[in-house]
């Protein structure tokens, strides 16, 4: 009798849960397909089909008033969660579009390493699954299990391009530091678990303000750490500019913009979900390793040669205002805490999803490696030039651009917090930003002599205009986002910022 | 039904402005695939749609149409500025000017830019300007004609140094925009102050706000501060004293940009301003005041500096400033309907004269100096024909349009009792008629000075001098005044739009006979002067010195304010920008990148020494804990 | 003696600094895998000590999630050594420093 029960929830829950377990069935369907042995080019499309039916389902799916506790309490199915994994369907769409038309180049390098290019895209869903179940963790275990998913099939992207040192060298830096994180997150969620004797979010919550002082203290730095070290902040981020740089373009891109959807979703329940009451303690660290990373990695670009590494320290930046709008996301304190941080991550995304895309595109057409080679570029070629300019107008904070409105956002939210001296703080990070930004700017449109192109991988024709699908799509984006931001803001979060989401509701719910 | 009209309006209106708004992204680059015929004409055809939507909402829409369609800027809840259009009698007359004008000169460029090497790009501005002079005029909200009024400066100082490879033409251009930049500083100024005062700039909430009285002192205060600074604004883009500077030099652009932007359309844009804000005006009379005497020193001042120039473009600009100056005259006092009807004359036959000179200048192998034309009346017929109807229009020979709208002008002088005014306005008509009939003779009459093989211009050049001439000569109908039969049809059309100062509709026979007394002795003048010019200075003695170098207007103001500005700016340069803030950010940027570059040499590339640095991370954060928490 | 719950989280603290050294230290990319699964395995020890404590199971089935994820993380690490051993003829993690500049 019980165990029909159960069935009839398990059932009624995967019904529910249908956007997070259809990431994995994708993957599987992928799988099959390579073992039935069908060609490359089918299961290759099959991927494509299977993004563009998950993102038509989700839109299709989307509901602001669900907010279900699903799996006996492991997931909670809310805006947040929806979202978060919508916009992680956005990026898994333009990665794969990115990367699409390297399995049609007649290049070497491309021949040799797209061979695996459907067990490419296989990793990818699988990392797609693991940003939807991290963010809609709400017991340890799956919070556990959705990082590791991302993060091992972030790994095998990295080394995507085997035979290229520079690929292989980025996993290993990747998998060996991530690896070290992972203890650091596990060693947070042993503390937090041996300070409560309970694994779901909402029990944690009940009783940790009362658990022993000092494993309540490990548990917050722990996980403070462990998060820290998955959104690059410093001096977490060590790893994050050379694997960056050595992985294959789309899944840097991938990196910089996936991991950080994971880190708000899972970040948002664990700091004001679990840990909401002891903000004290946590709240400190975080506030000073963001504030540190919006300041030193500005500064850190400065001497930077590559360009990915550039863009590197510049999403490390980003981070800490990502961070930093995580902060203010207090349920309490505001009337939408959640709108700033959710603007963020979504303009910050496309943004930086255009972004890798304009460097895919320039590194195989333009030999385009390190900032030298972009001197003079206008002259090669004005119209990316022009939307790279828009990109980096963006990225830098610039006002017409969205960039500049979340920033806003961001700072506004700071001080209606009462966060005075870190919004002026926030603010002269991103003056010192906008140096490496404009010299950026000025060697691409004023600098007089040509460079040679550095060495590297090429020969990556946008055959299928995906490439610039993307790059125009988000170009589209950071304009109309910082023309018209009550178009996003009222239409896409309006809803979302209202329904204060956190696991307030669901640990009603569960108990 | 409201809603369908209003989409019907929307749509014309929206096509009005963005076509040509397409168009500046086109010709750009389509200009070396299409070809220039095509892309001229394609430009042409552009506004001539633009134009057709217009006219189709001038018929349309009665008395007042307001379409939003989106909003700008939101502060609050309030709306700061959105992207809407006002249509109403003054901004639907005056659009139908800039966009018919506009598509005649369209026309006419097309022969005159002929073989330039910047053809589309000239296309581009040309359109891009229209665009801007639409949303100017139809924005229902300060901010929007702010846009308007930066984007026609923009053009107009693209335009003005068109053929920047000169330095002069380059100079010429600048020194348009900084002038009119001083403008810009006035009318942002009354832009703040408006808000403060009243809390909004949309333009009908803000006159309605004012309509109702009752209004604080404090409020009063503003508003006066707004007025002086619009007034401010008007007299930098409508080139008045203190600021018409910048207009002659701007005739360093080519013909076809004087005609439309110098003469017919952007530097009315100050009439329109004052004119559109009259019910705020109206609470300050001083300001009226100021503005009609402005006007009336400008008109004087002008027309003694025209008589003196030989540059044909030259003569044309300061006769612009000299009307324009008229019709402050007319806004000052309370006549807005004769201010907006001799602006729409004036636009017909100056576009004519500057087309005309134009059309001389094209055919003398850009020769612009008088003293080496003559003679073109049997080489250029229909040059010659045209011109001579926009000469005795503008020197006001009745029945043709110059007569009608200057008229009207001058009875309101008149009749508001300002005898002053009056006898400047009088003066200047008589030296009008002198310097238009000294260019005239100059010109197309005696004999050839010049060794140029002269030619008649293309026929689409002497089409629109057709078409225009045409328009000049008739246009005078739009508001024939009753007294002689007329149904004064655009006072009515305006009705109660404006407000009236005086109106009178007794004819007095000796006060027109003097005026058309005046034009022809002033053409008689001239006539007896020029007649049989033959070369060399036509006013030798050195008493005159004072009028040729135009008052010393610009050696004043340069003595004044130039060179001080240049050396306080200098100055700033030496000390504070390079020793202060250059010093302190090389400074700053030389600590930064040896910052960066301590950092840079912690990337060693070993994977175990990154570990290191986030375990060292985690137990800085615990000391950190520890410490916050004992 | 009565093994209480502190014994339990020494021996794993002093398991995970053994595993921590090993990786701070250790040139081989194997060995430094192998002190990767030490630590892991520290933290389940700790996790099945706190389990034990607490008298449920959720710490057991964590341990058993971080017994799997360390496979699939090995079974990637392994591949990714392998590669690089094919590219280089050398897995010292102190040479693979090409992404330096």
């Amino acid at each position: 009798m019980i165990e029909t029960d159960l069935l009839a929830e398990f059932w009624r829950d995967s019904q529910v849960a249908f956007p997070v377990w259809s990431w994995a069935l994708s993957a599987v369907i992928i799988l099959s397909l390579q073992i039935v042995g069908v060609r490359r080019g089918v299961s290759v499309g099959a991927v494509g089909l299977c993004l563009l039916g998950m993102i038509v389902y989700a839109i299709w799916s989307f509901d602001p008033a669900l907010n279900e506790s699903l799996y006996f309490g492991s997931v909670n199915w809310d805006p947040l969660a929806q979202s978060l994994n919508g916009l992680a369907l956005v990026i898994s769409l333009g990665v794969y579009l990115m990367s699409l038309p390297g399995l049609f180049s007649d290049s070497k390098l491309f021949r040799l390493n797209y061979h695996q290019y459907p067990e490419f895209l296989t990793c990818l869903l699988l990392s797609g699954f693991g940003i939807a179940v991290a963010v809609s963790a709400v017991d340890l275990t799956s919070f556990f299990l959705g990082f590791e998913a991302l993060s091992i099939g972030t790994y095998a992207m990295c080394g995507f391009f085997r035979s290229q040192i520079r690929s292989t060298e980025a996993a290993l830096k990747y998998l060996f530091v991530g690896a070290f994180a992972t203890v650091v997150f596990l060693w947070g969620i042993a503390m937090l678990y041996g300070a409560t004797g309970s694994t779901g979010y909402a029990d944690i919550a009940a009783t940790i303000a009362v658990g022993p002082e000092p494993l309540v203290l490990l548990a917050c730095i722990f996980i403070t750490a462990g998060l820290a070290f998955k959104f690059a902040l410093i001096p977490f981020h060590f790893y994050a500019p050379e694997v960056y740089d050595g992985a294959p373009t789309p899944v840097t891109a991938f990196m910089a913009t996936a991991m950080k959807v994971a880190v708000v979703g899972a970040g948002i329940r664990l700091f004001w979900g679990v840990l909401g009451d002891l903000s004290h303690l946590w709240l400190p660290m975080w506030l000073a390793l963001c504030v540190l990373s919006i300041l030193v990695a500005n500064v850190w670009a400065l001497q930077q040669r590559s360009l990915k590494k550039l863009f590197a320290f510049s999403s490390i930046s980003h981070a800490g205002y990502i961070g930093l709008a995580l902060l203010v996301a207090d349920p309490s304190g505001s009337e939408w805490p959640l709108f700033p941080v959710l603007s963020y991550i979504t303009i910050y995304s496309l943004m930086s999803l255009g972004l890798f895309a304009l460097v895919t595109w320039m590194e195989n057409r333009d030999e385009v490696f390190l900032i030298e080679d972009l001197r003079a570029y206008a002259r090669k070629n004005l119209g990316r030039s022009l939307l790279l300019a828009v990109f980096i107008a963006g990225m830098a904070g610039f006002p017409p651009f969205a960039g500049f409105v979340i920033k806003l956002m961001v700072f506004q939210a700071l001080i209606a917090q009462g966060y005075v001296g870190v919004a002026l703080l926030a603010v002269v990070g991103s003056i010192i930003g906008a140096i490496y930004y404009l010299r950026l700017l000025v060697s691409i449109f004023m600098s007089s002599e040509e460079s040679g192109a550095a060495s590297g991988w090429s020969g990556m024709l946008d055959r299928l205009y995906s490439i610039r699908l993307v790059v125009g799509l988000t170009v589209l984006v950071t304009c109309i986002g910082g023309l018209f931001p009550n178009v996003f803001a009222d239409r896409i979060f309006g809803v979302l910022g209202r329904s204060s989401v956190n696991t307030e509701i669901s640990r009603d719910s569960s108990e | 039904m409201t809603n369908d009209i209003d989409s019907i309006f929307a749509v014309l209106s929206g096509v009005a402005v963005l076509l040509p708004l397409l168009g500046a992204g086109l010709w750009f680059w389509l200009c070396p695939r299409l070809g220039e015929k095509l892309t001229g004409y394609a430009a042409s055809s552009f506004l001539g749609i633009s134009f057709l939507c217009t006219l189709i909402l001038f018929f349309k829409v009665d008395s007042f149409v307001q379409l939003e369609f989106a909003r700008w800027i939101s502060v609050g809840p309030s709306n700061l500025a959105s992207f809407s259009v006002l249509l109403d009698p003054l901004s639907l007359a005056l659009g139908l000017v800039v966009t018919g004008v506009g598509a005649l000169i369209h026309i006419y460029s097309v022969g005159y830019m002929h073989g330039d090497p910047g053809f589309g790009r000239f296309f581009s501005y040309l359109n891009l300007f229209v665009v801007a002079m639409l949303i100017l005029i139809w924005s229902d909200n300060l901010l929007g004609i702010f846009l308007g009024w930066e984007g026609v400066g923009l053009c107009s100082y693209l335009l003005i140094s068109f053929w920047n490879k000169d330095l002069a033409n380059a100079q010429a251009g600048k020194k348009a925009f900084i002038v009119n930049r001083i403008g810009d500083f006035g009318f942002l100024i009354a832009m703040f102050c408006l808000y403060r005062a009243f809390g909004t700039l949309n333009i009908p909430e803000l006159l309605v706000l004012v309509r109702e009285g009752g209004l604080a002192d404090w409020q009063l205060e503003y508003s006066l501060w707004a007025c002086l600074g619009l007034v401010l604004g008007a007299a930098g883009k409508s080139a008045q004293i203190p600021l018409f500077v910048w207009l002659p030099d701007a005739m360093a652009g080519p013909t076809p940009v004087s005609a439309l932007i110098h003469a017919a359309t952007m530097v009315t844009a100050g009439v329109y301003l004052v004119c559109r804000l009259q019910g705020l005006f109206l609470l300050h009379p001083q300001v009226l005041e100021l503005v009609a005497y402005m006007g009336g020193a400008t008109a004087f001042f002008a027309a003694t500096i025209a008589i003196f120039q030989f540059d044909i473009k030259k003569v044309l600009a300061y006769s612009t400033i000299s009307q324009l100056g008229l019709m402050f005259l007319a806004v000052g006092l309370n006549a807005p309907v004769a201010a907006y009807f001799h602006l729409i004359t004036h636009a017909f036959f100056k576009a004519l004269l500057f087309l005309g000179a134009g059309s001389v200048i094209h055919g003398m192998h850009h020769e612009q100096d008088m003293r080496k034309m003559g003679g073109l009346r049997k080489k250029m017929p229909l040059s010659f024909w045209t011109m001579t109807i926009g000469v005795l229009a503008i020197a006001g020979i009745p029945p043709l349009s110059g007569f009608v709208s200057k008229d009207e002008i001058l009875l309101m002088t008149k009749l508001a009792d300002r005898p002053w005014l009056y006898g400047l306005g009088l003066a200047t008509a008589l030296m009008t008629a002198f310097y238009m009939g000294r260019l005239w003779f100059m010109t197309f009459f005696g004999r050839t000075r010049s060794d140029h093989e002269v030619h008649e211009s293309p026929a689409n050049m002497t089409a629109v001098l057709v078409v225009l001439a045409s328009l000049s000569a008739v246009a005078g109908v739009i508001n024939w005044p009753r007294a002689w039969g007329g149904s004064e049809w655009l006072s009515s059309y305006f009705g109660d739009l404006v407000y009236q100062g005086s109106v009178d509709s007794q004819v007095s026979w000796g006060s027109l006979l003097m005026k058309v007394g005046i034009a022809v002795a002033g053409l008689g003048l001239a006539w007896w002067k020029y007649r049989a010019f033959v070369g060399g200075d036509d006013f030798r003695s050195s008493s005159f010195r004072l009028f040729k170098g135009k008052y010393f207007i610009d050696e004043i103001y340069d003595f004044l304010f130039v060179r001080n500005l240049r050396r306080a700016g200098e100055l700033c340069w030496r000390v504070v920008d390079q020793g202060m803030i250059d010093g302190s950010l090389h400074l700053l940027g030389r600590l930064a990148n040896s910052v960066a570059l301590r950092f840079k040499r912690l990337q060693t590339g070993v994977l175990q020494a990154y570990v290191l640095w986030v375990w060292i991370g985690i137990i800085v954060l615990l000391f950190g804990a520890w410490s916050l928490g004992s | 003696m009565t093994i209480g719950i502190a014994h339990l989280l020494f021996l794993s603290f002093g398991i995970f600094a053994i595993g921590l050294c090993g990786f701070l230290t250790r040139r081989n990319a194997l060995s430094i895998l192998l002190s990767l699964e030490l630590m892991l395995n520290s933290v389940n020890i700790a996790l099945v000590s706190f389990s034990k404590l607490h008298g449920n199971e959720g710490g057991h089935i964590i341990y058993f999630l971080v017994i799997t994820v360390a496979a699939c993380e090995t079974a990637v690490g392994l591949a990714i050594i392998l590669n690089l051993f094919r590219l280089k003829k050398n897995i010292r993690v102190d040479e693979a420093t090409e992404l330096r500049v």
